[in-house]
């Protein structure tokens, strides 16, 4: 078999980390964001400080799921990417909103 | 009651609705597409109220398992409820984009009679299924019930005949809007849209077809379910999203059109093969562990794309805008996708984990919140838009007449189904548990669940906040009729956002 399932002691670690996963991964996504508008060090810091946090949540979740092999891609690409995406969107964030000094109407051109 | 007098209270009540049809079609401030989008609208409300009774009747059943035992037992109201739901928010959708069809293309919708057409049968055709469902409870499956009475598959049982139907009207509805904006403006958002309709065609006809293998069976039925809902579901409430976002807040083209491109990339990237968590236990190779849950995993990005979105607007601009409940309600679209379809998904989406929670009541606790979230949400915010626009392009932000409706409504309906979600996930918990992991999924271990104090409170907590979610409902209705009548001023114009 491909995978090894949950034990049933750690039933709800996966649930709880995986929950934690998505919610810290928000509240990263959302406190880069913030201290990019704001300027403030200490959102900055709290950020980083979410990600650690969300980096601890992926190795508890990979271990109760029993990660091993290519399963182990997953964390990665949990750890990586979700560290990575906001970067990546705030920068588009950022292009998209340039001003457009030709278009000034709500809804402007059709392409 | 006599049958004389039964019979003038039913030419008066005909007679008094043909007289506001005939006042509604004549209202100056509505276009021919937008006043076909509002009979979609109403169509929906009724369905979502459909909805909400059998639900409720449901639910009932899961606390007093022989109330209407054999009059209207339980896998007929979870199916009524359920197909109810799958066909108002496809009514919400449709009208949505009729109503915003000719703002975006610039001319008059091409074949409106068609598509007006279309709608008559398409609610005609709707009318009858639920009542043959209702009438015809029982009996046997042959090629004769499959055709003209229920078809067997889950959340899709409408007959053969109707599933014709149905594709038959999705094509009108694809020539209305495919043919208006060859013939008007071009746009990202049309090109997107009439790409997403041919899909929304397509992918039905996977669900209409029969082989006699359970697993091949499957595995063409998740087609429709996970395809139309998390694919061509996605991108058409993309599309009614970014035209929305222009015309509530103002937002620029480019920038709408740009995000939509990127969650049409994102869809494809995760959305599609994220099919595979559905094919984890129902006999497909061992690969679509792999794939389904790599992919599934990936499904939770756009959401957290989402907030970093949120908050640079919110950030550089403020949420100035004439339509507080229409503002409202995409607030709640989009904390409800976030943690319905992200939170509630991603716990247990892994096949390591789905093993335990796969059809538990952890997957309708994941379903309610996520299709309230995703799909519910936006269809009411683009209600409260008709309705302003019905009433003349009123002013329906703060100081309000009767403004407490709409925030009750939208407070009970939000904590109604947060609760409902809540009370389903403890129940889900418990036949994980209990049924799966301890019980090893026996007939015993079924009944030991569904008997465990538990599960049987959840139940009853599910119930006190279905009831609230059926007041918020109700009062929803309400306010959609009278929201904005006897209003004098005029909505704000949005200007183009200050960059």
């Amino acid at each position: 078999m491909l995978i090894e399932p949950v034990a049933l002691s750690d039933f709800f670690l996966s649930f709880f980390s995986a929950a934690l996963i998505i919610l810290l991964a928000a509240l990263y996504a959302a406190l880069f964001a913030w201290s990019k508008i704001a300027g403030r060090r200490s959102l900055g810091i709290a950020a980083w400080v979410t990600y650690f946090a969300l980096l601890v949540c992926v190795a508890l979740f990979s271990y109760v799921n029993h990660f091993s092999g290519y399963w182990l891609a997953l964390s990665l690409l949990m750890a990586l990417g979700y560290g990575w995406m906001p970067r990546f969107i705030w920068r588009l964030c950022a292009a998209t909103h340039q001003p457009d000094h030709h278009h000034h109407q709500p809804g402007g051109h059709h392409d | 009651m006599t049958a004389t007098t039964f019979q003038d209270k039913a030419a008066a009540c005909w007679s008094g609705c043909k007289q506001r049809h005939a006042e509604f079609m004549a209202n100056p401030h509505l276009s021919g597409g937008q006043k076909l989008a509002v009979h979609y609208f109403t169509v929906a409300m009724v369905l979502f109220m459909a909805q909400l009774l059998f639900g409720l009747l449901a639910g009932l059943q899961f606390l007093f398992p022989s109330f209407l035992y054999e009059i209207l037992d339980f896998n007929v109201n979870r199916m009524v409820h359920i197909n109810a739901m799958v066909v108002w928010m496809l009514y919400g959708f449709i009208g949505s984009v009729y109503w915003f069809l000719e703002d975006e293309s610039g001319v008059e919708i091409v074949g409106l009679k068609w598509g007006q057409l279309a709608f008559w049968v398409l609610t005609g055709a709707v009318t009858l299924v639920v009542l043959v469902y209702l009438f015809i409870q029982f009996g046997a499956g042959n090629d004769t019930s499959l055709w003209l009475i229920n078809e067997g598959r889950e959340y899709i049982e409408a007959p053969r005949w109707a599933d014709i139907g149905i594709v038959v009207v999705v094509l009108t509805f694809f020539y209305n809007v495919a043919a208006t904006f060859a013939k008007g403006q071009w746009s990202g958002i049309a090109g997107v849209l009439v790409l997403d309709l041919v899909a929304l065609a397509g992918l039905y006809l996977a669900g209409m077809f029969y082989v006699t293998n359970i697993s091949v069976d499957q595995y063409w039925w998740w087609w429709v379910i996970h395809l139309w809902v998390e694919a061509t579901w996605e991108v058409l409430v993309g599309c009614i999203m970014a035209w929305s976002l222009m015309k509530l807040l103002g937002v620029r083209r480019q920038i709408v059109q740009t995000w939509l491109y990127i969650e049409v990339a994102l869809m494809f990237g995760s959305g599609i093969l994220g099919l595979g968590h559905h094919y984890f236990w129902i006999g497909t190779p061992e690969y679509w562990f792999s794939i389904g849950g790599f992919f599934s995993a990936l499904e939770p990005i756009p959401l957290v794309a989402m907030v970093v979105h949120s908050v640079y607007d919110s950030g550089v601009h403020r949420f100035k805008n004439s339509n507080h409940p229409a503002l409202a309600w995409i607030i709640a679209h989009t904390f409800g996708n976030f943690l319905g379809a992200g939170v509630w998904g991603f716990m247990h989406t892994l096949p390591q984990i789905n093993l335990y929670t796969h059809g538990t009541q952890w997957s309708a606790s994941h379903g309610h919140l996520a299709f309230f979230g995703a799909y519910a949400t936006i269809n009411i915010a683009f209600f409260y838009l008709a309705a302003q626009q019905a009433r003349g392009n009123v002013w329906m932000g703060g100081d309000l007449a009767n403004g407490w409706r709409w925030k009750a409504a939208a407070i009970l309906l939000n904590l109604g189904v947060l609760g409902m979600t809540v009370a389903l996930l403890i129940a889900g918990y418990e036949q994980s548990f209990i049924e799966r992991a301890v019980e090893g999924s026996t007939w015993a271990g079924y009944f030991a669940a569904q008997n465990h104090p538990w599960f049987m409170q959840a139940m009853v907590w599910r119930m006190v906040f279905g009831l609230m979610t059926a007041a918020g409902g109700g009062l929803l209705f309400w306010d959609l009729v009278e929201i904005g009548k006897g209003e004098q001023r005029p909505a704000a114009v949005i200007a183009s956002q200050a960059e």
